[in-house]
């Protein structure tokens, strides 16, 4: 096993265990370890000045600044205490993407991209498609901002995997609208405790029609 | 490019000069003095600059005017925001929304536009929020999550663009340019090119409103403060709408010509459909409002799907005349809100005797939507009719089905609400004044809703081509 198909995996693994964990601390905890991952994918895939240079931008972003954003919207939310249950239709969408994965990495990725960078890519697109699933089956908001970031995260796997990392420009654009959707989206999740008294998103549903 | 720095640098100086102690005070007006002269810029940007392509020039003054009506009819106090520190939070995020729309026009680049776009979802969502209620503060919510999700799906579709572009030797950003996609497309890869399509078409759509991806879109269109409703609905989702347009257009050499098209005609048909029963039984104004936006997008993507010159002239000019008309709409619907604390249809009957000068403009707008001859929408949504017909007569008999249950659903709408019996018990509030605004969106709207279709049509073949 290559040290890439062992980051692939790894990233595969960090993607599935916030889709499984019901309470939101150590799914933060994986979401930072997973920004590592990241980091590492950035320099394995790009090892030049410029691979250097995103893997610190990474670091800066998915490791620090968005786990600890998530973590001060999840403590003030009082989300820690809370438990999210997990039923078995998202372990069903658990084996299903995983099987689809495999299938793509055992067949099609490679033919298309090359055998590492088609490992990677299964791997990108597994955890993009987990963090969707994070989204569709979690009702607190924080945890919803934590799937919105396991989906960039795969992407930005699939990045690496597809074309070696994106043009600088266009690295920094979306590292920084991923910042300023969760700020955002942080605000917000202050606002619907303060009127809601909680922040389940099941029960915001005063807008129909 | 001198002319499009300058645009993108002439907003700023707004909240610049407003924080300035000397015209602190002055707030609104220095706002609306900056956005005159980002009017007259985006107009010499079109008219001068040579790195803006035919539809650019289309646009660029589209959003110059829409933009500057929008500062405008935000003239204070707003509508649940009474608070003099929140307008001036307001007209700060206005003036970044704006700016963000800007770059997405003048954008060339499949890259730039995802950004300009992304970066539109969040100075609008703050917009949508901003009166801090709780249906406000909801509907941002689902805006930002749907959006951003979305937009997310799309940039798949980008990174496999690129990633296509990476193995054929260009690594750059300049290779996402619209320009170079195409003169490359070719030499990609067709089963991945499609696959790339279908994720943008999803991605993009999202923000356009197509269905079944639209379920942001009321929500936030209604609760948002009314000149943002008007930017909202008016420009964001048309602009949306033309970068997957110019995409599918780039990359139709490598997808097959009719892959994209196919794509924009079957959601477009989607979303009329989906839009029409929720128009007809609307009472809330500004709900109804959005989703006539959500009918007017999936019609102008029936016209750029069919793809004939006529198709997409009337596409095309339908995008002129809708963002002129429903950002007035808007406008007055503010001030409704504004004069009657209510949005809700049973509340304001018997508009043109209570309060005439919003009666009439409200009738005027909502006639013109309706595509009622004379008015501006008539010949646009005809050639977009006419071309639906010399495709597949079968669709553009459902088209004209679903255009004609709306008419008949606005007109009744107008009635009510025009012509209705007045309440003489209901209080009445200060009124807004925004109305301003709409009078002028209405006065360019009528002659340019004749004089456009001749020239797009003149022009067709560098819309086409991007040049």
């Amino acid at each position: 096993m290559t040290w890439t198909n062992a980051l692939s995996d790894l990233l595969v693994a960090t993607a599935v265990l916030p889709v499984l964990l019901q309470r939101m601390r150590p799914s933060v905890f994986v979401l930072a370890l997973q920004g590592l991952l990241l980091a590492a994918v950035a320099v394995v895939f790009n090892p030049n000045p410029a691979g250097i240079l995103t893997a610190v931008l990474v670091l800066l972003a998915k490791v620090i600044a968005v786990p600890w954003l998530l973590h001060r919207t999840a403590e003030r939310a009082a989300a820690y205490a809370l438990v999210e249950k997990v039923t078995p239709w998202t372990y069903l969408g658990v084996v299903g993407v995983l099987l689809a994965v495999r299938l793509l990495s055992a067949h099609i990725a490679p033919a298309a991209f090359g055998a590492t960078a088609g490992h990677l890519a299964s791997a990108a697109l597994a955890a993009t498609m987990l963090g969707l699933l994070v989204v569709a089956t979690r009702r607190l908001l924080p945890s919803q901002m934590l799937g919105l970031a396991l989906t960039e995260n795969g992407l930005y796997a699939a990045g690496a995997a597809l074309a070696h990392g994106l043009p600088l420009l266009l690295d920094l654009g979306v590292l920084l609208d991923l910042l300023l959707a969760l700020l955002l989206l942080a605000w917000l999740t202050g606002h619907v405790r303060d009127a809601w008294g909680h922040v389940d998103a099941d029960q915001l549903n005063g807008l129909r029609g | 490019m001198t002319y499009i720095w300058l645009l993108l640098a002439a907003p700023w100086l707004a909240p610049l000069l407003a924080a300035l102690p000397a015209l602190r005070r002055e707030g609104w007006r220095v706002y609306a003095a900056v956005a005159a002269a980002v009017l007259g810029l985006s107009i010499a940007a079109a008219v001068y600059s040579p790195a803006l392509d035919a539809l650019g020039r289309l646009l660029v003054p589209l959003v110059g005017v829409v933009g500057c009506l929008t500062m405008l009819a935000s003239r204070g106090p707003l509508h649940g925001l009474e608070d003099e520190r929140q307008q001036r939070f307001y007209l700060l995020w206005l003036t970044a929304f704006w700016w963000s729309l800007l770059l997405v026009a003048l954008s060339r680049n499949l890259g730039v536009s995802w950004l300009g776009i992304e970066l539109t979802t969040i100075t609008s969502a703050v917009l949508v929020a901003i009166s801090r209620q709780r249906a406000a503060v909801e509907a941002a919510w689902k805006y930002v999550i749907l959006c951003s999700l979305g937009l997310l799906v799309a940039l798949l579709g980008l990174l496999l663009i690129y990633g296509l572009n990476a193995h054929a030797g260009d690594a750059t950003l300049s290779g996402l340019d619209f320009r170079a996609l195409h003169a490359h497309a070719r030499e990609l890869v067709p089963g991945t090119v499609r696959v790339a399509l279908i994720f943008l078409t999803v991605g993009l759509g999202t923000k356009v409103g197509f269905a079944p991806l639209h379920t942001w879109l009321p929500d936030a269109h209604s609760e948002a403060p009314a000149p943002v409703s008007g930017l909202l609905s008016g420009v964001l989702l048309s602009l949306a709408l033309v970068v997957l347009w110019r995409t599918e257009l780039a990359l139709a050499p490598a997808a097959g010509p009719s892959f994209g098209n196919d794509l924009l005609l079957g959601f477009g048909f989607l979303t009329v459909v989906v839009a029409t029963p929720f128009l007809l039984v609307q009472l809330d104004i500004k709900r109804l409002l959005a989703y006539s936006s959500m009918e007017q997008m999936g019609l102008i993507a029936i016209g750029l799907g069919v793809g004939s010159r006529l198709a997409v002239v009337g596409a095309l000019g339908q995008i002129v005349i809708h963002a002129l008309v429903k950002s007035g709409l808007f406008f007055v619907a503010g001030d409704i809100l504004q004069t009657f604390r209510s949005k809700k249809l049973p509340r304001f009957p018997g508009l043109l005797a209570s309060q005439p000068r919003l009666g009439w403009l409200w009738l005027l707008g909502m006639l013109t939507l309706a595509g009622l001859p004379p008015l501006p929408m008539f010949p646009t949504e005809l050639a977009i009719l006419l071309a639906l017909f010399a495709k597949t007569a079968l669709l553009g008999w459902l088209l004209l089905f679903a255009l004609g249950a709306i008419f008949v659903g606005l007109a009744h709408y107008v009635i009510e609400s025009t012509l209705g019996a007045q309440r003489p018990s209901r209080a009445r509030f200060a009124p807004g004044r925004s109305w301003a605004g709409a009078l002028l969106a209405f006065a360019l709207a009528l002659p340019l809703g004749w004089l456009l279709p001749t020239l797009l049509f003149q022009s067709f073949s560098l819309l086409a081509t991007g040049r």
